[in-house]
């Protein structure tokens, strides 16, 4: 059996009363996932050092992974290689000191220790009010003692260099700080700020900046730029205000390396930021920034998290990706006026290919519209771009928050950089960014029954929505499946018919002597779970049937409503588009027919298997 | 000649049908003239297909073999079904696949 590492035992009482252990051994006892937002969840751990419990111990975010891939499961003994504690201060409950974990070492697997090391008891040394301020005595890790929340039965004190005692409990410059060895600095990881402490010095890259803004609303005027600053241990969004903001705007460069403290810590605003941080941070009048001049390879460069673009179909909208691929075509610059504001806008559509086979579309704006130039076709990195979904095909936007870069210098820059010059491009199969609502082409939607199409609601909101149907259909209304209307060719409005033998488009605002029939089918289809009344439009119908909006008006005068039997049980694939309408006061769930095609069984057929794979877990892969 | 009933199976399953009735969808390769043929299951397994008397005609690619399991990859066939000259290709991997849930499923043709 493998040697089980020994356990750092009584370092927790050291530690959650303020002293440095270095790299203290302790044991997992369990875990639990504290969701936060945009599934930057936290992992809350039970650590154990043989004698005392903690449950405040959290896992710095970048170490998920590590618990994703198990190696974190109960009992494993770690070494905590890189931690910090701060104070919590929940007002019922007292101050908590909480452990966070930064970096570690697994010593000895779960599997292989296999229980729990001792009978270690929680940790009951604090609370300790806020209001006293003087050092706590901290027990050295040898002291045997119970735990006594004044302290007094505690032996010696922590060693004079240490600079804890700050009344806010800050954890300035504790085991956690010294990532720049030898450096002038001592500097804390940005995962480890908080609001709860104001004392840092942070060493930072910056990845991105934004441009000066400026804003007008009720309460005033000003401006302001953000920035996102990086190093090992997390990212984090800074953004400065007013003289702030023309204080430091020149100062900032992105891809530097800056000293920055005494910031303004808070909850950061997801809907602007991307970044993998609960926080954000605002510069004040007491922010320092000061360039980095020396060694700074330490701070690694901008992390990326690519998603393949074939994938990016299945991302909701809204949602911010970083994104890698090769500019196929540039389109051209668009301006256009923003509807409420009367601002103008300029933007330019461009498409990017990788190695997916997929391509989508990338909408710049503004000076990266003008000044983007794409026949050479360059490798496009995009970081944090933000998807976005119209007519049921996906785009990513070059938005607030999103850096763009040409040509990167990174190993996957160069590698779609080869798979392109090699012809990879030339067989791009699916385009994530086709809209379904432009009809005709082969555009990806849902396949679903009539009854689940029922129980998503579909149409409810004020969206509409898109799916496709196997179905057959057996009812046709015939009254009123045409209209008269304006002959004129791109006019099709529905014509008064003023009884003297002449026909009035209030649109053209003309009467003529003739009119043209349009199509306006209204008919009920079922699928194998149900039926719904769908309407389809000119176009469809000629198809249906099989003869011209004239043919069909002439025949209704003819036969009646036996000019419509011939399309009766027939099979297509309808793509349907269900949208709440209203009419008057009433909101009425609408299908439209967008696009008939006769049964491809070969692809039905794929979809069935598909469903059936699912069900039964047969065949899958 | 009455009607004995029969498994749908691919090659994979052959060695679970020994010496019992089945019917496979096999794609002839080569020579089809002899006693014997060669031929590849839906699973792209190969299968040697004797028969009683050679195959008359001109065989589409795909036919469908009825018969005895007389080995891991013999078949003793009793009838061969030719298909009508179509320019419909022949779905062999949705056949497949139906041939797995058909042979995985219990009570395949139960309703209700």
């Amino acid at each position: 059996m493998a040697r089980i590492a020994t356990l750092t035992t009584g370092c927790m009482e050291s530690i959650l009363s303020g002293v440095d252990i270095d790299k203290p051994v302790v044991q997992i006892l369990g875990s639990k996932k504290i969701p936060g937002p945009e599934g930057t969840d936290r992992l809350r751990l039970l650590v154990s050092d043989g004698k005392h419990l903690n449950s405040f111990a959290m896992l710095a975010t970048q170490l998920n992974d590590l618990h994703a891939k198990g190696e974190l499961d109960e009992n494993t003994i770690v070494r905590l290689d890189r931690y910090c504690t701060s104070m919590v201060n929940k007002s019922e409950k007292g101050d908590r000191r909480v452990l966070v974990i930064l970096e570690l070492t697994v010593l000895t697997s779960g599997l292989q220790v296999g229980k729990k090391i001792g009978t270690p008891v929680p940790y009951t040394g604090e609370p300790q009010k806020p209001a006293s301020n003087v050092s706590k005595p901290a027990p050295s890790a040898a002291t045997p003692s119970s735990n006594t929340s004044n302290g007094s039965a505690f032996g010696s004190r922590p060693t004079a260099a240490s600079p804890y005692g700050a009344s806010n409990g800050s954890s300035f410059g504790r085991n956690a700080a010294p990532s720049t060895q030898g450096g002038q600095q001592l500097t804390h990881p940005i995962a480890s700020l908080s609001p709860y402490q104001n004392r840092w010095v942070i060493k930072a890259r910056v990845t991105a900046k934004s441009g000066m803004r400026s804003w007008s609303n009720a309460k005033g005027e000003g401006k302001l730029f953000s920035m996102d600053l990086m190093d090992e241990s997390g990212e984090i969004r800074a953004t400065a205000f007013r003289d702030a903001a023309d204080k430091f705007y020149d100062l900032i460069e992105v891809d530097k390396v800056y000293y920055i403290s005494k910031c303004q810590l808070k909850s950061a605003n997801k809907q602007f930021s991307t970044l993998n941080n609960d926080y954000e941070m605002t510069f004040t009048n007491e922010t320092t920034v000061q360039p980095c001049d020396d060694d700074e390879s330490c701070i690694p460069k901008m992390q990326f998290n690519f998603v393949p673009i074939a994938q990016i179909a299945n991302i909701e909208p809204k949602a911010a990706v970083d994104v890698i691929g090769v500019c196929k075509e540039t389109g051209e610059i668009q301006r256009f006026t923003g509807r409420t504001n009367n601002k103008e806008f300029i933007k330019r559509e461009i498409t990017l290919v990788d190695s997916s086979n997929a391509s989508v579309a990338l909408t710049l704006w503004g000076d990266d519209a003008v000044n983007f130039d794409g026949h050479v076709q360059p490798v496009i990195l995009v970081k944090g771009a933000r998807v976005s979904e119209f007519g049921g095909g996906k785009t990513i936007n070059l938005g607030v928050g999103s850096s763009m870069k040409i040509n990167p210098d990174i190993p996957e820059g160069h590698k779609l950089r080869g798979w392109f010059d090699n012809g990879g491009g030339d067989e791009i199969q699916s385009n994530v960014s086709t809209r379904s609502a432009a009809g005709g082409g082969s555009f990806n939607t849902e396949w679903l029954t009539f009854h689940e199409a029922q129980l998503k609601n579909l149409g409810a909101d004020d969206k509409p929505d898109y799916f496709q149907v196997k179905a057959v259909i057996h009812m046709v209304k015939a009254t009123n499946a045409t209209y008269k209307a304006c002959p004129q060719p791109d006019c099709n409005k529905k014509v008064i018919d003023e009884e003297n033998g002449m026909y009035r488009c209030e649109k053209c605002n003309q009467s003529y002597t003739n009119f043209k029939y349009r199509l306006l089918i209204n008919m009920s289809v079922a699928d194998w779970t149900s039926n719904r009344w769908v309407t389809c439009f000119n176009e469809i119908g000629e198809q249906l049937l099989g003869k011209s909006a004239q043919e069909v008006g002439r025949d209704i005068e003819e036969q009646g409503e036996a000019a419509l039997q011939t399309m009766n049980f027939k099979s297509y694939v309808f793509k349907l588009r269900a949208k709440m309408e209203m009419f008057g006061d009433v909101g009425r769930n609408k299908m439209t027919v967008m696009n008939i095609s006769p049964v491809n069984y070969k692809e039905y057929n794929r979809h069935l298997i598909k469903d059936l794979q699912e069900l039964t877990g047969i065949g899958k892969v | 000649m009455s009607f004995e009933p029969r498994s749908i199976i691919n090659g994979k399953l052959l060695r679970e049908f020994m010496g019992k009735n089945v019917s496979v969808m096999v794609k002839i390769e080569g020579d089809y003239t002899g006693q014997i043929i060669k031929a590849k299951t839906t699973d792209q397994v190969p299968v040697r297909i004797s028969l009683s008397e050679p195959i008359g005609g001109n065989p589409t690619d795909w036919v469908e073999v009825i018969g005895v399991v007389s080995g891991a990859d013999m078949l003793r066939a009793k009838e061969v079904i030719m298909f009508e000259e179509s320019n419909q290709e022949f779905d062999s991997e949705s056949h497949n696949m139906l041939v797995n849930i058909m042979n995985n499923t219990r009570d395949f043709y139960a309703t209700g």
